[in-house]
């Protein structure tokens, strides 16, 4: 199984993301399947995407200890064999920290085995700064398991501001690619993250 | 092998004044969606029948695994509802509760809820807000039915030999808030109108004591509970839990420890870096009640003869784990956290939906037998 986490703080733009990133996924055929795990309502329009081919499971629970780890499992499980997708997103929930589910996924109680699984973290360029200040151990614990970081809506922040973010997160996670991008206004790439599947 | 030489109250009442007791208390935390599952019930059947289904549901859990310790009343749906918190009707896909947070209190609310208190801003506001005027006319059946299903909730486990942990689980003013604002917006006020959050907080802090003393019955309850799941360092800074938790969580120790009332501290998330601070609260006067997800032996180095500590089983291990690996953790918690008497064996937050049969008679059967299998 592939799977790819699209993790970061709540609103940083993690579904307009993962919505294009499917988009383009099925326009090369692939058949994809979603996991949904969210504190508030859930942000993806679930039967839009299952007209389009999509497997949509929402993961919900009481607290994020217990959903990120036999609830999860679990949930890909039932996917697996009902729909051998050939990749598998997991939204994960704002307070979680994606590092955290990839330990689950590779725990050695975990039945399933995986052939890659990638973690993109995104990243609100216009509250980074803000929230570093009141939030800064779930904004690090996010980026610095990160293959990608995705520094979202630059449409909205000035050049000096997305180059010292950028320079921030650099720090954070050495090994991290990041990626500008506006997600809403689709002023981006979408090569990296495809690189990474 | 020795046989029980305490009863449930005694052994849990042994082990939160830092004594030895005849062998380690158990309390897990329950989930009636879980027990449903393991009793081979829906949960989505049973979750909008009434607060008695629930009780009875666990209940029925109680027996079928030959009982244990600690007991609390269980959440429901309507129980969420009280509060002002909007969830999901539990269904065959999805059956668990699910709290969807939303910005249903407003900037201007915190002024609302320092001078009249959050109990008004939830009657008088939040309700409406969540669930429109209709729902307004169904709280007193809701108060009556959940008033009426305790009383009998709590006779039933008493004539079995179990011992109430608390009459409920407190919310902390600083989760509550989170809550009700949304975890987003409640975060960017922290920085941007730190005073009018500061202000609310004390006012419910003031509420949280009154109330929690007029639940509390001496002789009938170990503690009472409060439930903080994102003040700990897995999310927030030190400087923040500094200004914004710890100063009134102190207020609630003191208050309810002048009254003889201990607390049941369940905290969620890694608390790693916060620990240290429970040092400050009186000698025995609280639980700590940790998920799993903090290193629960640096915790015990830290409160070792200060504070009982209840722990810890990880849903991980719960519902993925094998039973020997389970007996085997339990065993290492009973030696190394209990060896003092500080402990309560209970699960890591509530026992998970995916709970194995066997991990969870593996807990209780280890909890009830290995120290009494010892040489005395």
């Amino acid at each position: 199984m592939n799977v790819m986490i699209i993790g970061g703080f709540l609103g940083s733009g993690k579904t307009t993301l993962l919505l294009n990133v499917v988009k383009k996924m099925i326009a090369q055929s692939k058949k994809i399947a979603v996991v949904e795990n969210e504190i508030g309502e859930i942000g993806i329009d679930g039967n839009y995407l299952k007209k389009e081919g999509l497997t949509v499971q929402e993961l919900f629970g009481g607290c994020i200890c217990c959903t990120l780890t036999a609830g999860l499992i679990e949930t890909l499980q039932k996917i697996e064999t009902a729909y051998h997708p050939d990749l598998v997103i997991i939204e994960a929930t704002g307070a979680a920290r994606p590092g955290d589910i990839v330990t689950t996924l590779h725990d050695d109680n975990c039945p399933l085995r995986f052939e890659s699984i990638k973690v993109v973290t995104v990243v609100d360029v216009t509250r980074y700064e803000m929230l570093i200040q009141v939030m800064e151990p779930l904004l690090t614990g996010q980026i610095q398991r990160a293959d990608i970081v995705a520094v979202n809506k630059i449409d909205e922040a000035s050049i000096k501001q997305i180059d010292r973010i950028i320079e921030c997160i650099a720090k954070l996670n050495p090994s991290a690619a990041i990626v500008a991008m506006s997600a809403e206004e689709e002023v981006y790439t979408l090569n990296p993250f495809m690189e990474l599947l | 092998m020795r046989s029980e030489t305490m009863t449930s109250k005694e052994r849990l009442e042994c082990a939160v004044n830092l004594e030895k007791p005849d062998r380690v208390p158990i309390s897990p935390l329950m989930n009636t969606s879980a027990a449903a599952k393991l009793v081979g019930k829906k949960y989505w059947e049973i979750a909008d029948k009434g607060y008695y289904a629930h009780i009875e549901t666990e209940i029925e859990l109680f027996e079928k695994f030959g009982g244990w310790d600690g007991v609390a009343l269980p959440l429901s749906p309507d129980i969420y509802r009280l509060g002002g918190l909007k969830v999901t009707t539990p269904t065959e896909q999805s059956p668990e509760i699910q709290i969807l947070e939303e910005e249903f209190a407003k900037p201007e609310d915190y002024e609302i809820i320092a001078e009249k208190g959050m109990n008004d801003f939830i009657v008088n506001h939040l309700i409406e807000r969540v669930y429109g005027k209709e729902f307004l006319g169904q709280l007193g059946h809701i108060y009556q039915d959940a008033s009426r299903s305790s009383k009998k909730g709590k006779d039933e486990y008493t004539k079995r030999g179990a011992y109430f942990t608390f009459p409920t689980l407190l919310t902390h003013p600083f989760f509550k808030l989170s809550l009700t604002r949304s975890m987003v917006k409640f975060t960017e006020d922290l920085y941007y109108r730190p005073e009018m959050v500061e202000n609310a907080i004390q006012t419910m802090t003031d509420e949280l004591i009154a109330m929690g003393k007029m639940l509390y019955k001496k002789d009938n309850f170990l503690t009472m509970g409060l439930v903080e799941e994102r003040a700990g360092g897995f999310f927030y800074p030190m400087r923040i839990f500094e200004r914004f938790w710890w100063p009134f969580t102190k207020q609630i120790a003191e208050a309810f420890w002048a009254d003889g009332i201990k607390i049941w501290f369940h905290l969620d998330t890694n608390w790693d870096k916060n620990i240290k601070y429970f040092k400050e609260l009186p000698r025995g006067s609280a639980i700590i009640d940790l998920d799993g997800t903090t290193n629960i032996f640096a915790a015990k180095e830290q409160l070792r003869d200060h504070l009982c500590i209840s722990s810890d089983i990880h849903p991980a291990l719960m519902s993925l784990g094998k039973p020997e690996e389970m007996e085997a953790y339990c065993k290492r918690l009973i030696d190394e956290i209990g060896d003092d008497g500080g402990l309560i064996l209970c699960t890591g937050c509530c026992l998970p939906v995916a709970t194995k049969a066997e991990n969870f008679r593996a807990m209780l059967n280890t909890g009830k037998t290995y120290q009494l299998s010892k040489p005395a």
